[in-house]
C-alpha cells in the first residue's frame, strides 16, 4: 500500500508542472524566426604576376584592369552586403632579405567575372559591395606598383591578404 | 509488485541518463557551432615579381676607315682591326640578349654623294677578344641571341659586338662621308 502511496506521489511530482501551466488559462503565440545565411568563401583567382622587370626603371606598375592583376572570388549569401578590408601596403622578399615595398593600387570589383566592366572602390583598403543577387559571387581585382630604383635582382614574392564579411555582421 | 517498481526504476534511471546525454550532446554541438564563424574568410594572394639588372649598350668605339685615296677600289675593315668599330653590352649573367643591327646602306657626304657600305658585325659574350668573336648569319635586323657570360677580366656580365665591313672606293667624289650604325637589345 506505502509502495503504492509512493508511485502515486512520483507521477504527481512529475506531472505536476504541466498541471499547474493548465491551471493557467491565458496563453499567446509569438513567432520565431531566423534568417541562415550562407557562409562566405574567397578562393584565388589569379595572381599578381609582375612578371620580369629591370631595376632602375622608374615605377614597375600593374593596373587592377591589368591582366596581369591579382583577384579574388567572394562567394556568399545573394544578394548580401560585404565588408571587403585590403591592405595599404605588402612588403615583397626575396630569400636573400632584400625586400621590396609594394603599394596596392585601388581595387575593382563586379559581380560579374568581368574585368573591363568593374566598379572601382573608394579605397585601396576597400569597402563593401553587394553580393551577385542571383548566383551570391562578387569578382575583386588588384594591381600596384613598387619603385624599381636601386633594388637587387632577385625573385621576390610577398602575400596580399583579403578580409572579407558580411557587413553588419 | 516490488519487482515491477525496481523494473520502472531502472527504466527512469536509463531515461534520465539518456536525457542527459542529449542535452550534453546538444549543448557541445551548439558551442562548437558557435566557434565556427563563416560569416567571414580571409584569403592570400600571392604577389610575385622578378628583378633584373638593367640591359645597356655604349659604344666604346667608331668604324673608321680613315683616309683612303679616291679610286682606291675596295677597303675592308676586319673585326681585329683597331679601327673597327665596338659596342659593350652589360646586363644580367646568364640572360639570353638579342640584338637589332641596323647598318647604313650607304656612307653619305651630305652634298648627295654616296659609298655603298658592305656591314658586318660579329660578338663575343665571353671576353673583350675579336679574334675569338663569332660573325653574326647577317648584320642587319634581328640576330641571333646569345647569353651573357661573366667576363672573367671583370667579372661582369657583358658582351661584345665589332662592327666592321667594307667599302669600295671606285671614283667617288671627295669629301667626308659618313654613316650611323645602330645597335638595339634586348632581353
Amino acid at each position: 500500500m506505502i509502495k503504492k502511496q509512493r508511485i502515486i506521489i512520483f507521477i504527481w511530482f512529475i506531472l505536476s508542472p504541466v498541471l499547474l501551466l493548465a491551471q493557467t488559462a491565458s496563453s499567446d503565440q509569438a513567432s520565431i524566426s531566423v534568417t541562415i545565411s550562407k557562409g562566405i568563401t574567397v578562393s584565388k583567382t589569379s595572381n599578381l604576376d609582375f612578371g620580369t622587370v629591370t631595376i632602375n626603371t622608374g615605377t614597375a606598375t600593374v593596373n587592377s584592369t591589368d591582366s596581369k592583376a591579382g583577384g579574388f572570388d567572394i562567394s556568399g549569401s545573394a544578394g548580401a552586403t560585404v565588408d571587403i578590408t585590403l591592405p595599404e601596403k605588402v612588403v615583397l622578399s626575396d630569400q636573400s632579405g632584400h625586400t621590396v615595398s609594394f603599394t596596392p593600387a585601388t581595387p575593382i570589383y563586379n559581380q560579374q567575372n568581368n574585368q573591363s566592366t568593374a566598379n572601382t572602390f573608394s579605397s585601396t583598403n576597400g569597402g563593401s559591395a553587394q553580393l551577385n543577387t542571383t548566383n551570391g559571387e562578387l569578382y575583386i581585382w588588384f594591381g600596384g606598383s613598387f619603385d624599381t630604383s636601386g633594388l637587387n635582382p632577385g625573385s621576390y614574392a610577398g602575400v596580399y591578404t583579403a578580409k572579407v564579411e558580411y557587413a553588419n555582421s | 509488485m516490488k519487482f515491477k517498481f525496481q523494473t520502472y526504476k531502472k527504466k527512469f534511471r536509463l531515461y534520465i541518463l539518456v536525457i542527459i546525454c542529449l542535452c550534453f550532446n546538444l549543448s557541445i554541438t551548439t558551442i562548437c557551432y558557435g566557434q565556427s564563424n563563416n560569416s567571414s574568410a580571409s584569403i592570400g594572394i600571392p604577389i610575385k615579381a622578378k628583378l633584373v639588372s638593367g640591359l645597356t649598350v655604349n659604344k666604346e668605339r667608331n668604324l673608321r676607315f680613315g683616309t683612303i685615296i679616291q679610286g682606291n677600289g675596295k677597303v675592308n675593315i676586319s673585326p681585329t682591326d683597331v679601327n673597327a668599330g665596338l659596342f659593350r653590352i652589360v646586363g644580367r649573367k646568364g640572360s639570353e640578349v638579342y640584338c637589332n643591327l641596323t647598318p647604313p646602306k650607304n656612307l653619305v657626304d651630305g652634298k648627295g654623294h654616296t659609298i655603298p657600305f658592305n656591314a658586318n658585325a660579329a660578338y663575343n659574350n665571353k671576353k673583350r677578344d675579336p679574334t675569338t668573336a663569332i660573325q653574326f648569319q647577317k648584320a642587319s635586323g634581328a640576330v641571333d641571341g646569345f647569353d651573357l657570360k661573366a667576363n672573367p677580366q671583370n667579372n661582369e656580365a657583358e658582351a661584345y659586338i665589332w662592327i666592321y665591313g667594307s667599302i669600295d672606293v671606285g671614283k667617288i667624289k671627295p669629301g667626308d662621308y659618313t654613316g650611323t650604325f645602330t645597335l638595339s637589345v634586348t632581353y
